[in-house]
């Protein structure tokens, strides 16, 4: 039927039917039109071809293509129309509108991932991401005689009919293993993930100043408040946690004997209240570190080409890591109170104002901000269910061929046993051809089966993987605060500066020493510059610069078929 | 830090318990007032622990605190001590699952009439992301 006339009486010449997996279902015919309007009336016009049957005493009628008139050539010397005819598949694929759709045309055959191959609404490009979708695909598609599409697993199980050789066309059995392209020895699928590792540390500061009798005798000075909480609110990348817990010394005298001399220390109210005498303080950083997570599995194909084919997909998760490594403390609601504040049910713990996640201190936590695991899991799908496509889709480039007279019964995805001339298969169908032609009479179906060596009568597979775990714990050391004497004879002649660190200062010189026989001056020793001096520890290159992780995929892997027998 | 946990009148952890807890007892009725609040967070993803890790302790203050017994179960009201502390574990998770009952019954020794209050607290403990 071409625009709903049976032109069936006005055939001539051969007409061909022919369809595979994944592509258009094609058909040409010739006829002689019966006028020039009927000819015009042929472009893009709805085809059907039904092919009917005769036996004695039965008629049996089969559809075996629906579609349209792609072109139409005339000869005038012969009067004769031939027509090509296509199926709606690339025009059904350019129409999808969403990824939805696109995994609705799949029969849920294929791993839809939207993080490695995102449908873009403001740009789609349905062919190229209903391609990418069909490249993990456990099966094919096609446009079925009827018109309808169809999702094709590509699974092998008992065959519909299995022909002998009495029903297959003399010497037209053809056996095609697969080349050597075509099967790899193995097939490496891998997913990397990347996302920020968030590290968290704490360390304690604890200092206290020199006794009262140092200070007498070497005249040292007293550490003032600011200098410390400058030096506590200096040191980069590190910052104080909640509050430091300060001591002022005493207010008033307090006795100091000095040899034989008993000596009166003083401090006033004013002083003490500028001045420290001792400090506890938890300072803290936190920090990112970039890791890459290589989910990885090998998928043993069998080839003997000696060469193994990789696929790989990136997904990266999303997070403004300087900006949560960088935010300061707010901690406005600390200190507000000096004595008597009210009971709260949750206590400050001077880690108010930092930015969410919050990883444990002195520990690490992997942070996938917009990526869940579950969409971890189904990148890692995409990834195998690419390398079960590819692995499959080389195996079934087995194949047996045959012809035998015109057999419109079979569609795309049947499974149909051939044993004839020594070679024996059970396979899929994967493409077919019919031809009828009317000047001889040659009615004939050319069928191509797939028969992969399989280890399954269904092709697919699981995978399943284990998320790395942060299996960090911090324990920075740190040299303490200590007291470091200059111009004295306590002074190291050659000090340590990393140890250096603490209240720095110096032995007055002997001509402003009130005891000048006790003073501990010496000229010739290291002056120091007078500072509260804090050198916070640095983060171990191991948690700080960029980490690769490999992590295998657990991953079974079927292939639907049972191979081909061949005997001599 | 957006701190989450702390007490709740609910085990959804939607009602956080802001100020004190208060019961009334009547002379003519001398028997133990007796109710549950919820100690957790409505955020799963996180957890709460102390900074030394020992447990997270419920402790109660206020003119009426000795008045009051704290346990984790109601069966152990009968056992525990009024006025001291409940250790609750040394580690608390967010979200439903982890949230913890704590039974109170408070019952005023003198049998006075009035209303009375306590406060219910924790020592400063740290929340963090799983």
């Amino acid at each position: 039927m071409v625009g709903g006339l049976d032109v069936s009486s006005h055939l001539c010449g051969q007409v061909q039917i022919s369809g595979g997996e994944s592509e258009s279902r094609v058909a040409s015919f010739s006829l002689i039109p019966q006028s020039v309007a009927q000819l015009d009336s042929f472009e893009s016009a709805p085809v059907t071809i039904d092919l009917t049957l005769f036996r004695p005493g039965q008629t049996a009628t089969y559809r075996r293509f629906t579609g349209r008139v792609e072109t139409v050539n005339f000869n005038p010397a012969e009067r004769l129309a031939s027509i090509a005819c296509r199926d709606g598949y690339q025009e059904r694929i350019k129409a999808i509108r969403s990824a939805a759709e696109a995994a609705a045309l799949t029969g849920g055959l294929a791993v839809s991932d939207q993080k490695v191959m995102a449908w873009i609404d403001s740009d789609p490009d349905p062919v190229g991401y209903f391609n990418n979708l069909l490249q993990t695909m456990r099966g094919c598609v096609a446009i079925d005689s009827s018109g309808l599409w169809q999702a094709i697993p590509w699974n092998i199980g008992t065959p519909s009919v299995s022909f002998d050789d009495s029903e297959i066309m003399d010497s037209s059995m053809t056996l095609s293993r697969p080349d050597r392209a075509d099967v790899p020895e193995s097939i490496v699928a891998t997913l990397n993930h990347r996302f920020y590792r968030l590290h968290a540390a704490a360390v304690h500061l604890d200092w206290s100043c020199v006794s009262r009798y140092d200070m007498v005798i070497d005249g040292l000075p007293a550490a003032p408040k600011s200098m410390i909480m400058s030096a506590l609110n200096n040191a980069s990348g590190w910052l104080v946690k909640g509050e430091v817990a300060m001591t002022e010394p005493p207010v008033g005298g307090s006795l100091v004997q000095v040899g034989p001399h008993s000596v009166s220390y003083l401090t006033s109210s004013q002083q003490a209240a500028l001045t420290c005498q001792s400090f506890t303080a938890w300072m803290y950083r936190r920090w990112y570190q970039q890791v890459e997570v290589r989910y990885r599995v090998t998928v043993a194909t069998g080839g003997a080409s000696e060469r193994d084919e990789s696929i790989t997909a990136n997904i990266e998760s999303t997070f403004d890591a300087a900006s949560w490594e960088s935010t300061p403390t707010a901690e406005t609601s600390n200190g507000i109170y000096a004595a008597n504040a009210p009971v709260v049910s949750v206590q400050k713990t001077g880690y108010e104002g930092l930015k969410a996640p919050w990883p444990q201190i002195n520990r690490a936590l992997d942070h996938y901000a917009d990526l869940t695991p579950a969409d971890i899991s189904i990148s890692v799908e995409y990834v195998v269910a690419k390398a079960l496509h590819k692995a499959a889709a080389g195996a079934r480039k087995q194949t047996i061929q045959f012809e035998r007279p015109l057999d419109p019964r079979w569609e795309i995805g049947s499974v149909i046993g051939a044993h004839a001339y020594g070679v024996s298969g059970v396979g899929q169908l994967v493409s077919f051809k019919d031809s009828l032609d009317h000047d001889s009479g040659e009615a004939v179906s050319q069928f191509v089966l797939a028969c992969p060596k399989g280890n399954s009568s269904q092709t697919n597979f699981s995978s399943s993987i284990v998320l790395p775990l942060p299996d960090v714990q911090h324990n920075f050391g740190m040299y303490p605060l200590s007291n470091w004497f200059g111009a004295s004879t306590r002074t190291l002649p050659n000090p340590p500066e990393d140890q250096l660190v603490g209240f720095l200062f110096n032995v007055q010189p002997l001509s402003e020493a009130t005891f000048p026989a006790y003073s501990t001056y010496d000229a010739a020793a290291p002056v120091y510059n007078q500072q509260f001096r804090i050198v916070m520890p640095g983060i171990p290159a191991n948690v700080r610069d960029p980490l690769v992780i490999d992590q295998t995929i657990t991953a079974t892997i079927n292939i639907a078929g049972s191979g081909v027998e061949v005997t001599f | 830090m957006e701190t989450s946990f702390g007490f709740f009148l609910d085990p959804a952890c939607t009602t956080p318990i802001v100020s004190s807890v208060q019961f009334v007892q009547a002379i003519s009725n001398p028997s133990p007032d007796k109710r549950v609040v919820y100690f957790g967070s409505p955020l799963a993803g996180r957890f709460a622990v102390m900074a030394d890790d020992s447990d997270i302790t419920a402790s109660i203050s206020g003119p009426a605190a000795s008045n009051v017994t704290l346990a984790l179960s109601e069966a152990d009201l009968g056992v525990r001590n009024p006025g001291a502390a409940l250790p609750i574990a040394a580690r608390v998770d967010g979200g439903p699952a982890g949230v913890v009952p704590i039974y109170i019954r408070a019952l005023d020794s003198t049998h006075v009439s009035g209303e009375r209050s306590f406060f219910i607290s924790t020592a400063i403990f740290e929340e963090w992301s799983q």
